[in-house]
């Protein structure tokens, strides 16, 4: 059966809309009242006339409810306790996404190669395209193996950022030289070799990756050495070539 | 010092907020949209305008696995591109399926989907189309002393299969039947992935790996009076046609 204050804590608590605060305003209440028993029993009050003085003094149960229902706001509750919720997973999403796909050594790389960003020279051709800017230059020219391998570098520097792991997908890119069109140097299984000349591949080495800024090498191996190349992307969708001329032939 | 609940709230947001961001980066800045997934792809191959033409999604769930794996395959054009992209999606997880070879093609593309051959070209004037795919019993063998490697072609067939006209931009092709058996020797999945056989020389255990092929597939588009309208000649890799997914 409730005693008399559980009825009156009950009616406050009654009118505290945001109810996960009920539990805790009770118990602080029935601090209060506990607190106030013993200084009338200290006063040597029998423990029922202290019982009902101290209730008496604890207020209107609805007017205190009222009153605690303002300071206690259901919807500054409900957004504290959904916040609490929401950190707390974020907080273990955070620490198991570092072991999912990407992971801190890759964002610290790719931060790396964002910062080891240098700018293009002057000389460069550039191109403005939707989602980047693209600059070309010439690079190194060596004879490799009886052929030349004529290096351009390029500067790409996207608008957002672009997580993809691969980089920018510059393998559609057409390449030539003033001799006529290059092939992208792939490995055919049927014949399981490659081209032996007049092709283009990466140069791996040379390349960067950041998140807006991304370096890459690409090498023709030719015949003879260059007097230029350019690469177009017809499947882009857009017309438009860069062109680097190299100065000194071999 | 002790926070009001409201300041508490506000650090709470604002961690939020810090973990979110470090959370989505850390993913890799997953696409959980079609449009987000045809940005990626814009940015990445530098293409702009990309418009889906045909969005396929497959939910696949293991008994051991708590989330299901969603795979979202799109067809997508921007002018007389045509690209094809498939994502996985594992909880937040979101990688692409392309791997390092985007499926790019101009004027027309062809894809399979989970048994469905599709192929993508400007079509508004095609009311009809048929498709035939040639396979070619190709074996190879390699010397592992010599590094050589010899091809010896064999027999040929071809498949043929009507088309369903799905928008003025995508005919598909089915291919395989719901529950066909990769017991079945004839179909074309089984003869596109077994008809490509790499051995190697003087091996007795009967090993094998199956090799990558471009098939050869011919399109021919029909307008409404059954007139040929165009033929296209287009090429699929034979792993492809045995995805299952």
């Amino acid at each position: 059966m409730r005693d008399d204050f559980q009825i009156w804590v009950d009616a406050v608590c009654e009118q505290v809309r945001f109810w996960p605060d009920r539990k805790g305003i009770e118990k602080e209440l029935r601090v209060h009242y506990e607190d106030r028993c013993r200084d009338l029993e200290r006063l040597h009050y029998e423990r029922p006339l202290a019982a009902q003085r101290s209730l008496e003094a604890m207020g209107n149960a609805q007017e205190v409810g009222r009153a605690l229902d303002r300071v206690h706001k259901p919807w500054l509750g409900w957004l504290w306790e959904v916040s609490r919720c929401l950190a707390l997973a974020l907080t273990v999403l955070a620490l198991s996404a570092n072991f999912l796909t990407i992971g801190l050594p890759t964002l610290a790389e790719r931060t790396r190669g964002e910062l080891a960003w240098e700018e293009p020279p002057e000389s460069a051709s550039r191109v403005e395209l939707e989602h980047a800017t693209i600059w070309a230059a010439p690079g190194d020219l060596r004879e490799q193996d009886g052929k030349t391998v004529a290096e351009v570098r390029l500067w790409i520097k996207m608008r957002d950022p672009l997580a993809a792991n691969g980089g920018v997908g510059t393998l559609f890119f057409t390449w030539r030289d003033d001799k006529g069109e290059l092939s992208r140097w792939e490995f055919d299984s049927f014949s399981r070799t490659g081209p032996e000349s007049r092709y283009w591949t990466y140069n791996a080495e040379a390349s960067s990756t950041g998140w807006t800024r991304f370096r890459q090498t690409v090498k023709l191996v030719l015949d003879g050495p260059p007097r230029w190349a350019e690469a177009s992307y017809p499947l882009s969708g857009g017309d438009w070539t860069l062109q680097v001329k190299w100065e000194e032939a071999l | 010092m002790r926070l009001t609940r409201g300041q508490q709230t506000v650090r709470n947001l604002i961690l939020c907020v810090l973990l979110g961001t470090l959370s989505y980066t850390a993913l890799g800045f997953p696409p959980y949209t079609v449009q987000g997934m045809l940005d990626r792809v814009e940015r990445q191959y530098l293409l702009s305008g990309l418009e889906p033409l045909l969005v396929k999604r497959n939910s696949l769930r293991y008994s051991n696995d708590f989330f299901s794996w969603h795979t979202t395959s799109v067809l997508a054009r921007t002018g007389d591109t045509y690209v094809y992209a498939s994502w996985s999606r594992h909880f937040l997880e979101v990688w692409p399926e392309y791997g390092r070879n985007l499926n790019m093609g101009r004027d027309a593309l062809c894809t399979a989907i989970d048994g469905t051959l599709y192929v993508a070209g400007p079509f508004e004037n095609a009311a009809s189309a048929a498709v035939e795919i040639t396979v070619e019993r190709t074996t190879q063998v390699c010397d592992p002393e010599t590094e050589e490697y010899t091809t010896a072609l064999g027999e040929q067939r071809t498949y043929s299969y009507p088309g369903i006209k799905v928008n003025n931009g995508i005919f598909s092709f089915r291919y395989r039947e719901e529950g066909e058996s990769w017991l079945d020797e004839s179909s074309l999945s089984s003869t596109s992935r077994e008809w490509y056989r790499e051995y190697l020389k003087g091996s007795t255990g009967g090993g094998y790996s199956i090799i990558h092929a471009d098939l050869p597939v011919k399109v021919t588009l029909y307008d409404g009076d059954g007139g040929v309208l165009e033929i296209l000649a287009l090429t699929i890799d034979n792993y492809e046609l045995d995805s299952r997914w």
